[in-house]
């Protein structure tokens, strides 16, 4: 089914989270596609998308899943945040009620992480600026004090997007993989529904199918305080 | 399996329930824009009490406040911010009075009441708003066409002013007039086919054999009498000919009045995260099909998905509710939309991309509303399971379907084990959405007709989602743990045909045969 192969020595799980309709998954589409739909369906469940970066020169594939916003579906997808390493808590810079709801969010995926966990604040639809609602500044001060790094994005405008994705991970495999963190923290996956082990151990070799050039792959280093 | 329901082809037409043959030429001239349809309001706010002219055309009053009111709406609650317009059902063509026993469209001795606290709610919410709202409440507390003349508006168009909440222009009430009469849908069937034929003979008996129905309907049904055979095996539509206009009258009136009473009232929490979710669902609800961008159509569908949530506060709104619900709306109108562009052969995939859906009037919209809300309500009330707290239908489906693989196709079942990919990772959203979300709308709809046929939505489900992994089983044995999920969560079916699609359900057929014992109920 693919044309290229790529050997990834790393393999991160980041979930996307946040309150219906703030733009998860506009967001990974944009970053994993390089694609914006202006049909996008609600996300029923979870769905999964992945991409490979080259962080530092080691080649790192990234596996995301986008949740279902809704409070019904909160069951689902609180066992994808198990075996994460990062999150995305996106809201939407034109909607309050989803920046008010962004510390439940944050609350949500480090309680039910099983591991230390990279978060960082997504304020998206940047491009909505004569309709915001919330400011950057108030987010910024919000983000420092729950020790989250910020970014706002559009993932209409391809503003940021890649950048989010990429400050994440980065962060990730600093902690996890510069710091040489052990391989034992992802023992939980018979209950996670990844659909390969989550294991950061180096020797884990997987075949990735990603035809996409990793454009990120030269990102600049960027401070992640998260 | 001979197929011969198309969804993609062959003739659509008038869509109503009954065989009152003597209104079928009323109907047709309404069809070929030679009788005006009944009166219509404009839907334009703060402008209608001028339009309760022509109100006399059979009408019933509406009332408002009781009749289906799931809640009270103590006064002292917040107004809502939302310009209320007002829809009109004109239930016949000008010209066919059918008198309505006046046990079926109960009015209340209270009837009043409700109108009056509304008022004082418009009234009060308009002494701290502008003077045109103000003007508007005393209007209608005060008027009797508010009783007798029920297109006049039972509710103040306020709320342009109001600054308090997100919602802008709607929700849009409904305004209740006569039902549309009751089609003739043989009038528009292609008869010479054998197939056409014997679905006639089954609806035109005096008491439906509905058990002969499912089985010819379990083949497909053409797309001209769906609302009928979907009506009558859902269970809303009943199945003896001389009570089904009595009771589809007074369950359309029901549904009316049932919607305006909860836009009316003022929103709580809930009806307000009701509202909300809603809001943000149907405007990514089928947005590549035409009709579904339209406002009427997305006003029509939020007061469905509203009205239906409030009144079951077990499960409320739950995403992927929108996609089942327009999948039955889309049923009820794709007939009532041939007849709007008078062209009995126009095909349903086109008539999904209309543009312009000013030939399809109040009246016809108002019954593909109605009818959609029941079928909606009947089909939830088998599958309330799937979307009540931890989705106990959900899970249980997936374990039938985890057991079916494995029976079906050990292989695949142990490569899926193998890579991880559990059955909740791809088919949660199957069984949410009745696979709606894996084919283009209108084989969906195909699909659906063997679902309405079997007795229960769920159980055949399962077999058809077996089907379906084994379809694509050379690509899946194939695939590493990503591109198993990639697939499929993104199936290449966009050039399925109705053929694909009995193919599968022939498949379905067979597994259910040969392992419903084993996967157990």
């Amino acid at each position: 089914m693919s044309d290229e192969d790529v050997a990834c020595r790393y393999l991160f799980r980041v979930v996307i989270v946040g309150d219906s309709g703030v733009g998860k998954s506009n967001l990974l589409t944009r970053f994993t596609s390089a694609a914006f739909s202006h049909d996008t369906k609600s996300t029923i469940g979870v769905d999964f998308s992945d991409k490979t970066l080259t962080v530092q020169g080691e080649k790192v594939k990234a596996q995301i899943w986008d949740t279902a916003g809704q409070e019904r579906y909160r069951g689902i997808t609180q066992h994808y945040y198990r075996g994460a390493t990062g999150a995305l808590v996106v809201y939407d810079i034109s909607s309050a009620d989803s920046f008010d709801n962004a510390e439940f969010w944050l609350k949500e995926v480090r309680k039910h992480s099983s591991q230390e966990i990279v978060i960082l604040l997504v304020g998206n639809k940047s491009d909505l600026e004569e309709r915001r609602e919330v400011e950057t500044a108030e987010a910024q001060a919000f983000a420092e004090e729950h020790q989250v790094s910020f970014l706002e994005t559009s993932a209409l405008d391809n503003n940021n997007v890649s950048e989010a994705f990429t400050m994440c991970i980065e962060e990730i495999y600093r902690r996890k993989v510069a710091a040489g963190a052990s391989s034992s923290d992802s023992d939980d996956d018979d209950d996670t529904p990844a659909p390969a082990k989550s294991k950061l151990e180096p020797s884990q070799t997987i075949k990735v199918t990603s035809t996409a050039p990793d454009e990120q792959a030269q990102a600049q280093e960027k401070q992640c305080k998260c | 399996m001979d197929g011969k329901g198309s969804v993609c082809s062959g003739d659509v037409g008038s869509g109503g329930m009954g065989s009152a043959s003597m209104l079928a030429s009323v109907f047709a001239r309404l069809a070929r824009g030679e009788v005006e349809p009944g009166p219509l309001v404009d839907v334009a706010p703060a402008t209608e009490q001028g339009a309760g002219t022509g109100v006399e055309t059979g009408e019933k009053a509406v009332d408002v406040g009781e009749v289906g009111g799931a809640r009270s709406a103590p006064s002292t609650r917040k107004t809502r911010s939302v310009r209320r317009q007002h829809w009109s059902v004109p239930m016949h063509p000008p010209g066919v009075v059918r008198v309505v026993p006046a046990a079926l469209c109960p009015r209340p001795a209270a009837a009043d009441s409700p109108q009056a606290a509304d008022a004082s709610q418009a009234a009060d919410a308009s002494q701290a708003a502008d003077a045109s709202q103000a003007a508007d409440a005393p209007q209608v507390a005060d008027t009797p066409q508010a009783v007798v003349a029920p297109q006049v508006p039972q509710v103040p168009q306020t709320d342009e002013g109001e600054v308090d909440s997100p919602r802008s222009s709607r929700p849009v009430k409904i305004t209740l007039h006569e039902l549309p009469p009751e089609a003739l849908p043989s009038a528009l069937l292609d008869m010479s086919k054998a197939r056409n034929q014997k679905f006639d003979a089954l609806l035109s008996a005096p008491i439906i054999d509905l058990e002969a129905l499912r089985a010819l309907a379990w083949s497909g049904v053409p797309a001209v009498l769906r609302p009928q055979v979907w009506a009558l095996l859902l269970g809303y539509a009943p199945s003896r000919a001389d009570r089904r206009v009595g009771v589809l009258a007074r369950k359309r009136r029901e549904y009316v009045d049932a919607a305006n009473t909860l836009l009316e009232a003022p929103f709580g929490s809930v009806e307000d995260a009701i509202m909300t979710q809603i809001r943000k669902d149907l405007p990514r609800t089928e947005q590549s099909l035409a009709i579904f961008r339209a406002e009427r159509i997305q006003s029509a569908l939020e007061r469905i998905l509203f009205t239906w949530a409030v009144r079951n506060p077990a499960s409320g709104y739950v995403q992927g509710m929108n996609d089942l619900a327009a999948t039955l709306f889309v049923t009820f109108l794709v007939p009532q939309l041939a007849i709007a562009v008078n062209d009995p052969h126009h095909q349903t995939a086109l008539l999904l991309q209309l543009e312009d859906l000013s030939e399809l009037n109040e009246a016809q919209l108002a019954l593909v509303e109605a009818d959609s809300y029941w079928c909606f309500s009947k089909m939830l009330d088998s599958i309330h399971d799937n979307f009540i707290v931890n989705l106990p239908g959900i899970y249980r489906n997936l374990d039938k379907l985890e057991r079916l693989l494995g029976a079906m196709n050990p292989r695949l079942a142990s490569h899926l084990a193998e890579s991880g990919i559990s059955m909740m990772l791809f088919a949660f959203r199957w069984m949410t959405c009745f696979l709606v979300r894996e084919f283009p709308l209108p084989l969906a709809v195909r699909l659906w007709d063997t679902y309405v046929a079997e007795s229960a939505f769920n159980d055949f489900h399962v077999y058809v989602c077996g089907a379906l992994l084994l379809h694509f089983v050379d690509d899946l044995l194939e695939a590493s743990a990503e591109e198993l999920i990639m697939f499929l969560q993104d199936l290449p079916t966009a050039t399925w045909t109705e053929t694909d699609i009995e193919e599968l359900l022939s498949k379905a057929y067979v597994a259910h045969s040969l392992y419903a014992s084993k996967v157990g109920p």
